[in-house]
């Protein structure tokens, strides 16, 4: 295999040192002479309209700069989750409304001089409600006579999907299972938060913001505002962490509007209580799933319909519903296929993005759903899967296009023999035959996810690089990093392309004045697609180089050879020439700057298989369950920093292991209330409750993708929980699919079992 | 009320409100923004800092507290140029991802190697369990105080 120069070595945080010396401005870090700052007030009713709100008193607080309210701000529709202004979306949010639909929405915003007064004036505030009736579960929800929380009604069903004819199959065994998720919080250690400058004299905007689409944070500003977009600016500040939280647009249109008005800055950072309310939650999921399978273990057909929670507000939900469906077929020859599926909305806090997109839902169903039909069929798991998987470059049939070089069989049989999967089992056949207070088991479960938009996006990636009079490089690309190495990767390969070294290469952050277009840094696409664009862009900036240096050498390019910043004649090393050289020459000699910008568009979305094998100890007494000993096996073409990937492994089996058994945030049955708004009572495993695991990476380069890479960022999560389920299930000998797995419903489960 | 005490070595007398929060004081008064906030109430450990040598959770801490005391926040760590043994571990075992853990892991595991120079797994563990941190599931960082635990010792 061919050496690399810095793609596959360690070191892989570009911004480690601002970090761990505290130096590195995250959003909140930052202020600036005649800063202002923004509080909100949060409603209090479940349902309702604004009779009065009286905002007398917290105008005349010493300090208090503006008061904004459904009475003062503008009545424009927008929509969190839209990047382009050709999108079709829900479009039911405004900056303040006077229906009120969830207790916690937002009803004041108070920009003063210091976030006490400002916190100060918002309790001030007095608002007055005309109650509505509401509903806060699903099932009143979807009922014909349920009130209606927006005027279209509250149930938003997405195309259904078929493929084959699965009502048609017949001589097979029918399974059927439910499972259900609970709410989550994406639980980033940073709250959210934002800043807006507005620049009275250039009647220009700037918007800082840990975002993951700075376009499309732009596109909804800008028109909300009626500026131009060439007068808005936004940048994407460090953020702490995203997990889907940073996707949609949030803060930045309030805050934008108060900057704006106020002609001055404005900063807004969420406390921790309106980062859980405010955001948006992990949707809760209902499903079914049915299938029909050979005795012998072959998948013929599969049948799924979803329910998500929306809450309040539908958002990105019917397309979160539609992108379940849409993964489907990634990990299974199946030959007959069914998907439906619907958004809810109920009187409850927003659900939204999360980690994935679909990829951990539809994997905790599925894989749930299998573990269940091997165990019917007395098949193990492994075999199970084994007899059903995607084969390299199989056709998922969805959207009909090649699955790319994947290897789902060596994850599943190198996982199984690096976890002594066999032995394992029989270990827990053992110690659980004496029916004593410790029950083991073991689980597995197998996923995969996107590496780019295509093809229900055309994927747009596109860089500007420009080679600098010393022969140092700036690379303007629009990525987003959410903490993972995405920009030290993106450098990696500016860098393997061009052997400048990494010292000598600036790559910042997304910024619409300096980038060109992108939709933004989701659906895992970043390595691959952007990754390809920056290669893309730095080879042909090195052709132009190379021209150049023939050029000034006076001879074909052909006979030239490059090594480490120079060009040179194999057959006569002394003729030679510098980047550094190069770059004189090009502009003194010739009159003609060096610089490259492409647009490419990923034209292929090979999948991640991604295999995971988890190992629990049940205590009967308690109900607690403690993951022993975990393994995943990931298949990602290349690892351009296998240290982060290997990290991102880590917070994926920590979400998982959540999302399996204690994250939840429970929901007031009375009020759609959010039952857990603090960190105090949401349980999240720590550094003493997190096992240790082991990481496989698979590396076998996938064709047309930068140096081989694909995606790592959100399959980590996915496979997860299925696993940690799939365990506690064979420990007990239950059939559990209502998630979280808590203490509690584990009980109860034995309890039953008497 | 006026404050008497020692900031990151250097000593230092100011006029304060002995109410506020330690957290307020030292990212808006002494502008030391990297102690985070994550949660405000003593359960993320993101605003951790080192007073009189144990690990503290600024956000509960009055500043009034601090009168006579040394401080230490993670702007303190790196000397002349040079980073604390933790810092170049957490860089060298790839422990940083998003970071904004980063500040308080550091102090916790900081005031950890001033008490036992030498910390086993379980003891490194029970050290920063109040440290949520979302991005690496803990194993970088567990190998980093192993590493700067092991450098620590070798420099002695």
């Amino acid at each position: 295999m061919k050496e690399f120069h810095v793609v596959g070595k360690e070191l892989s945080n570009d911004q480690a040192y601002g970090k761990v010396t505290g130096r590195l401005h995250y959003c909140g870090d930052e202020t600036t002479q005649g800063m202002l700052y923004m509080r909100l007030k949060a409603g209090t009713v479940s349902h309702g309209m604004i009779r009065s709100i009286d905002i007398s008193k917290a105008v005349q607080l010493p300090g208090v700069r503006a008061v904004y309210t459904c009475e003062n701000t503008p009545d424009r529709l927008y929509d969190r989750g839209r990047v382009g202004p050709w999108e079709t979306v829900p479009n039911q949010e405004r900056l303040f409304d006077r229906h009120i639909r969830y207790v916690g929405e937002r009803v004041a915003a108070v920009v003063a001089v210091s976030e006490e007064i400002a916190e100060q004036a918002c309790r001030l505030i007095e608002v007055e409600y005309d109650p509505l009736p509401f509903v806060v579960s699903v099932d009143e929800a979807e009922r014909e006579d349920a009130p209606k929380i927006h005027p279209d009604g509250n149930v938003y069903e997405c195309a259904p999907f078929d493929y084959g004819d699965y009502a048609s199959v017949t001589d097979v065994l029918c399974h059927s299972s439910c499972s259900h998720i609970g709410r989550m919080t994406h639980l980033a250690m940073e709250t959210q938060s934002c800043r807006a400058k507005y620049n009275a004299s250039e009647k220009t905007l700037t918007v800082w913001t840990g975002c993951q689409s700075v376009f499309g944070v732009r596109s909804t500003v800008a028109e909300l505002l009626q500026m131009p977009y060439s007068k808005v600016r936004v940048v994407k500040m460090p953020m702490g962490g995203s997990f889907g939280v940073r996707q949609e647009t949030l803060l930045e249109p309030l805050t934008s509007y108060a900057a704006w008005d106020l002609q001055g800055e404005v900063r807004l950072v969420y406390t921790r209580e309106e980062q859980i309310v405010n955001t948006m939650m992990k949707h809760s999921v209902d499903a079914q799933v049915k299938s029909k399978v050979t005795a012998d273990g072959v998948i013929q057909g599969v049948s799924l319909s979803c329910r998500l929670d929306a809450g309040a507000y539908l958002t990105v939900s019917r397309d979160y519903v539609s992108t379940i469906g849409e993964k489907i077929n990634k990990v299974y020859r199946i030959p007959n296929i069914h998907f439906d599926g619907r958004a809810v909305c109920t009187n409850t806090p927003i659900n939204g993005s999360f980690r994935s997109w679909g990829s951990c839902e539809l994997t905790l169903c599925l894989e749930n759903h299998w573990n269940m039909v091997a165990g019917e069929l007395g098949i193990d798991p492994i075999e199970f899967r084994l007899k059903n998987i995607h084969q390299p470059y199989d056709e998922e049939v969805v959207h009909q296009v090649s699955i790319g070089n994947t290897h789902f069989e060596e994850c599943l049989v190198r996982g199984r023999e690096a976890f002594r999967w066999d032995e394992r089992k029989e270990e827990c056949r053992r110690q659980n035959e004496q029916q004593r207070r410790y029950r083991y088991g073991v689980g597995v479960a197998l996923a995969s996810h996107t590496s780019s938009f295509y093809p229900y996006r055309v994927d747009v990636a596109s860089t500007n690089a420009r080679l600098q009079e010393d022969g140092s490089l700036i690379v303007h690309v629009a990525v987003h990093d959410h903490g993972c190495g995405t920009v030290m990767a993106l450098k990696k390969i500016a860098s393997e392309v061009t052997e400048i070294p990494l010292e000598n290469i600036l790559l910042q952050e997304a910024d619409t004045q300096s980038c060109r277009y992108d939709h933004g840094c989701y659906a895992s696409r970043t390595v691959y697609s952007l990754g390809q664009s920056v290669k893309t862009c730095c080879e042909k900036l090195m052709d132009q180089a190379r021209k150049k240096a023939a050029a000034a050498l006076r001879c074909n390019e052909n006979v030239l050879h490059y090594e480490a910043g120079v060009f040179f004649k194999e057959t006569e090393k002394t003729v030679r020439i510098s980047l550094q050289e190069i770059c004189e020459y090009s502009i003194r000699v010739t009159g003609e700057d060096l610089f490259c910008s492409v647009t490419t568009n990923a034209a292929a979305n090979p999948g991640v298989p991604a295999a995971h094998f988890t190992y629990v100890r049940v205590d009967t007494y308690t109900g607690f369950t403690k993951v022993l000993d975990c393994l995943s096996v990931h298949d990602v073409g290349k690892a351009i920093n296998p240290d982060m990937c290997r990290g991102q492994v880590g917070s994926g089996i920590q979400q998982g292991i959540g999302m399996a058994l204690c994250e939840e945030i429970k929901i007031d049955p009375k009020t759609g209330r959010a039952l857990i708004t603090n960190f105090k009572n949401y349980e999240v495993a720590n550094a003493v409750d997190m096992p240790d695991y082991q990481t496989i990476l698979i590396e076998d380069p996938e064709p047309n993708a930068p140096f081989g890479a694909k995606s790592i960022g959100e399959v980590v999560l996915a496979p997860v929980a299925p696993a940690v389920v799939a365990a506690v299930n064979h420990a007990l000998g239950t059939q559990l699919r209502h998630l979280p797995l808590t203490p509690a419903v584990i009980l109860e489960a034995l309890e039953a079992q008497k | 009320m006026e404050l008497h005490f020692t900031l990151n070595g250097r000593p230092e007398t100011m006029e304060v409100d002995g109410s506020k929060r330690l957290l307020d004081f030292i990212r808006d008064d002494l502008g030391l923004t990297g102690t985070k906030e994550g949660c405000g109430e003593g359960e993320c450990g993101a605003c951790t800092v080192m007073l009189n040598g144990e690990a503290i959770h600024s956000c509960l801490t009055m500043t009034g507290q601090l009168d006579g005391g040394e401080l230490w926040t993670i702007e303190g760590l790196e000397q002349n140029g040079e980073l604390d043994v933790i810092q170049k571990a957490f860089i060298k075992k790839s422990a940083v991802q998003c970071g904004f853990c980063v500040s308080g892991m550091v102090m916790s595991i900081k005031a950890l190697l001033l008490k036992n120079p030498h910390p086993t797994q379980e003891e490194v563990k029970m050290a920063i369990a109040g440290n949520i941190c979302r991005c690496t599931g803990y194993r970088e960082v567990k190998a980093a105080v192993q590493e700067a635990a092991a450098a620590q010792s070798e420099e002695e």
